[in-house]
């Protein structure tokens, strides 16, 4: 079962809240944090081991012996990566989105391609927790192909595991996987939680939290998606976001009340599970909750 | 990128950004009080995909226009042959066989189950003619980057490419002055190129009513829209708290305002909640000639005044108001420095 676990607005809980599901249940987890803009769901694990490798692109390199300058190429270019001068054409590499285009149009055959990096996709792992993150390097505009990336390697690994299994320790195909999802309502966000079985929206009590949720909402509404949701600091503010939960019949799985405690733990880096071990009980009684949600679904 | 001088010899009108890498660090609850005490400046919203900053200030919407978004494929089915040359070239995977080839594929298949939402065009359109049928290409909206190589295979030019209706964006007047806001709608991309609309009309309006200071609230992260948030500031603000991911975050914020070479100032919000964590904060603002502009500490007043939508320095005469004064005042100080 894949639960995604993302907020309109950031800052939330939404890590909090993925890591806490995925350290206080008591099988294999796979973890997949899609929040590749800034990863951190890996601050709140203490991490045994750690495999990193380069997430690239391709980006078109120029024979300029070959290159008639024909501009055939940069006006192809929807992004503005390739500008024709002269005699040659000069690439501008942080703005290719790596389509290949112009490769394809180049009537001389001058364009060949070179990968250029523009992230991480990190492998970890963690007592009953296998994570897989993508870190964006600062100032890239891709974040969507690495979250597919990151999406795409948890799929494989879980499928190697149902295969007997590699080194590490991942729940098999179709076993408990976390998405912890990029903020927003736009683009990345859809990619991050896009064929899950459920999402789990985390918000606050605040006018910006009803606000964000509403818009995430709608986003689910139209991936016909089923959700719950989280309130954080639930003791603060007023209670609209509880009405507009019971007017759309959407159910609130888990209310954490506003606690010096918790923010005291999270500032160190150690999850809401160690903090109050109750919350280890209330996420596991969240996540069986969940699992007859999805179960009555598929049943329906 | 800068600002131009103004004209009649006034001070140059001055650009800043307040940012935080991560969310939820107070970014909003900072950016409506600076908003709230610079006297004659435009506001900027550039937190497009989850704007708040409309809600503390209580604008009323003078101009509303249309924003349009990247480009997407559309596919005209009846022309695809299902040779699934397109599904083959597209880096994206936004092109997928709706069904098997030669599989007789049921009236209103949607394919696998994991088949993307039907966001674009119906896939019941094509599919309901009756006669023998044959999978056709279908595109994902959502992962699809418009970059034009689906056209330029397509063997039967069975694709065209619509610019999306993406959002909205408004000039409005708060009772602390002008305001240019936008709603970038769910799911769509470009909200990098909706910052850079929000930012060239704020900065437009200011010019236009000879404004000293545009103050923009700017998105979480660091990726497109933060660039594009960031770009010929004068000055980068950063609200950062003293919490393991909060300071991860902001250094990542950090090195993109070095690389651009904008002088960055820090406040830390919720200080009191790790001050060992918050003195690492000072420490590195000192090693990296990081302004400071002052501390907030971590209180619950703070967030009630958020619940009940208030701008914290101009509704309440306490403690915390006199620090954000005091941040504002720092601010217009260090931008008297840089003139010279």
């Amino acid at each position: 079962m894949t639960i995604a676990v993302a907020s309109g607005k950031g800052g939330t809980g939404k890590t909090t809240v993925a890591v806490g599901v995925a350290r206080a249940l008591e099988q294999d987890v796979q973890l997949l944090d899609c929040d590749v803009e800034e990863p951190n769901s890996h601050l709140f694990l203490q991490l045994e081991s750690r495999e990193s490798g380069d997430f690239s692109i391709p980006v078109p390199r120029i024979d300029n012996d070959k290159c008639t300058a024909c501009g055939l190429c940069s006006s192809f270019c929807e992004y503005n990566a390739l500008a024709r001068l002269k005699d040659r054409v000069l690439v501008f590499d942080n703005l290719c989105h790596g389509c290949g285009g112009c490769r394809i149009v180049c009537p001389e055959d001058a364009i060949t391609e070179e990968l250029r990096p523009i992230g991480k996709l990190v492998s970890a792992q963690v007592p009953g927790v296998h994570l897989l993150y993508g870190d964006l390097n600062s100032g890239e505009v891709l974040a969507p192909p690495l979250i597919r990336a990151v999406k795409r390697r948890g799929a494989s690994e879980a499928n190697a595991m149902e295969a007997g299994g590699p080194g590490y320790t991942a729940p098999g195909a179709g076993g408990p996987l976390i998405i912890d999802s990029p903020p927003g309502t736009t683009c990345p966000m859809v990619t991050a939680v896009k064929d899950s079985d459920f999402c789990l929206l985390v918000t606050e009590n605040t006018p910006f939290g009803l606000h964000d949720l509403e818009m995430a909402v709608q986003v689910l509404d139209d991936l016909d998606m089923p959700m719950g949701v989280v309130i954080n600091r639930s003791d603060i503010g007023h209670s609209d976001v509880e009405e507009f939960c019971r007017r759309k019949s959407i159910p609130v799985l888990l209310r954490i009340p506003y606690s010096r405690k918790i923010a005291e733990f999270y500032a160190r880096g150690e999850s809401i599970v160690d903090a109050d071990s109750e919350y280890r009980l209330r996420f596991q009684e969240m996540y069986r909750r969940i699992e007859s949600i999805v179960a009555e679904g598929r049943a329906g | 990128m800068s600002t131009n001088e103004s004209p009649k010899g006034r001070q140059k009108m001055k650009q800043i950004v307040i940012l935080s890498g991560k969310g939820g660090t107070g970014k909003t609850f900072v950016s409506a009080s600076l908003a709230c005490l610079a006297e004659d400046a435009v506001f900027a919203d550039c937190d497009v995909d989850a704007a708040n900053l409309h809600l503390l200030l209580a604008p009323e919407v003078k101009e509303t226009h249309e924003f349009k978004g990247g480009r997407v494929a559309e596919l005209d089915e009846s022309a695809c042959t299902g040779c699934g040359i397109c599904v083959e070239h597209c880096r994206f995977d936004a092109l997928s066989m709706a069904a098997a080839l030669g599989a007789p594929a049921a009236p209103g298949a949607r394919g696998a189950p994991a088949a993307p939402a039907d966001l674009g065009a119906g896939p019941a359109a094509g599919s309901s003619s009756g006669g023998p049928q044959t999978a056709v290409a279908q595109v994902d909206p959502v992962a699809c980057e418009g970059c034009g190589v689906c056209g330029l295979v397509c063997p039967t030019d069975a694709f065209s490419f619509r610019t999306s209706d993406a959002g909205r964006w408004f000039v409005s007047d708060t009772k602390f002055g002008p305001m240019v806001h936008a709603h970038l709608f769910a799911g769509e991309e470009n909200s990098g190129k909706l910052v850079q609309e929000v930012r060239s009309n704020a900065r437009t309006l200011g010019e236009d009513r000879e404004k000293d200071w545009v103050v923009i609230d700017g998105p979480p992260g660091t990726g497109c829209a933060v660039m594009s948030a960031m770009t010929g500031v004068d000055m980068v603000v950063l609200v950062t708290e003293p919490t393991t991911a909060g300071i991860h975050d902001v250094k990542r914020v950090i090195n993109v305002a070095m690389h651009f070479g904008i002088p960055v100032g820090m406040v830390i919000n919720k200080s009191s909640i790790n001050p060992d964590m918050a003195e690492e904060l000072r420490t590195f603002a000192t090693e990296k000639k990081i302004r400071y502009l002052g501390d907030i500490p971590y209180d619950k007043r703070i967030v009630d005044s958020v619940a009940d939508l208030k701008p914290y320095a101009c509704s309440f005469d306490d403690d915390i108001a006199d620090r954000l004064k005091a941040v504002w005042g720092k601010i217009t100080e260090f931008s008297q420095d840089e003139k010279q």
